[in-house]
């Protein structure tokens, strides 16, 4: 290819400017490596990085760089559900053991929610109820196809389902919520069943259909 | 001779669009709920007057919530 080491190129319109956040710097740093241009890539880069790539592109013609975003991190959230016939200490063991596998690929789990044993709405593998727990993860996306991975090849975990989310909610979720409502209405009932009943209050208006005769 | 008033239709807006909007969250059963049909059909939305894209979202987080098995997929 014809185009001049990196270095000398970036060295006049570059050099002078400052602070870049050091993600994107070490990527285009991987990327210029790649393709060949073994050059310094100098972490003093500025302006946003719309800014950077455009004046990378258009000066050097460096079509060929892509940012690869791979070292990101991004929201996720994770939920899985358990074998019935294991015990709350299980299940605790197992979402721990998860969260580890995130830790080791640099990511964390900002919160972890046990729903409780519900109920499923159809069968899963000849279960009827399950584990529910919630993981919120900020991690890379390695971290996530480890974790998924594991998810599958663990015997314990019947159904899991992770989603990239755009932020992580701190506050617990709709669950908990209903949860501790609905404890405390029990305790307070002492646990008599819930009452659904139809609101539908159907009443009778016989005087508008003999209307505007 | 009867005549009849003429047919109004009333002006529905969208549940999901306003100040105090409910989120839409595929782990709210109780709120998706209100979307599906007995048989457990996502619910048209010429009916439930729910805007077009916050339809789609609809649909994806019910969609999400039959897979975690929280709605179910047919109710029989």
């Amino acid at each position: 290819m014809s185009t001049p080491p990196l270095k000398a190129q970036c060295g006049s319109h570059l050099t002078p400017k400052v602070s870049i956040t050091c993600n994107e710097v070490a990527d285009v740093y991987i990327t210029a490596v790649s393709s060949g241009w073994i050059g310094d890539v100098y972490p003093c880069f500025s302006g946003s990085i719309d800014f950077f790539s455009q004046k990378l592109c258009c000066l050097f013609e460096l079509r060929a760089i892509r940012l690869i975003r791979s070292s990101e991190v991004a929201y996720y959230e994770s939920v899985f559900i358990a074998r019935p016939d294991i015990t709350n200490v299980q299940v605790e063991a197992i979402s721990e053991s998860f969260k580890a596998i995130i830790a080791e690929h640099g990511g964390s789990a900002t919160k972890d929610e046990y729903w409780g044993l519900r109920s499923l709405a159809y069968r899963i593998k000849k279960n009827r109820k399950g584990h529910y727990v919630m993981l919120n993860l900020d991690a890379p996306a390695s971290a996530i196809s480890e974790l998924e991975r594991n998810m599958r090849l663990n015997e314990d975990v019947i159904r899991f389902m992770t989603i990239k989310v755009d932020s992580l909610n701190e506050e617990p979720s709709v669950m908990m919520r209903n949860k501790t409502a609905r404890d405390e209405k029990n305790r307070r009932d002492g646990f008599v069943e819930e009452q659904y009943s139809d609101n539908k209050i159907v009443t009778p208006t016989q005087k508008d259909q003999g209307e505007g005769q | 001779m009867k005549s009849r008033r003429p047919f109004f239709r009333r002006q529905k807006s969208c549940p999901f669009s306003g100040v105090d909007a409910p989120a839409i969250d595929y782990k709210d059963v109780k709120l998706l709920q209100k979307f599906v049909s007995e048989r457990g059909k996502i619910v048209p939305r010429r009916i439930t007057a729910v805007s077009s894209k916050k339809q789609r979202e609809l649909a994806q987080a019910i969609k999400r919530a039959r897979n975690l098995a929280l709605m179910p997929y047919v109710v029989d």
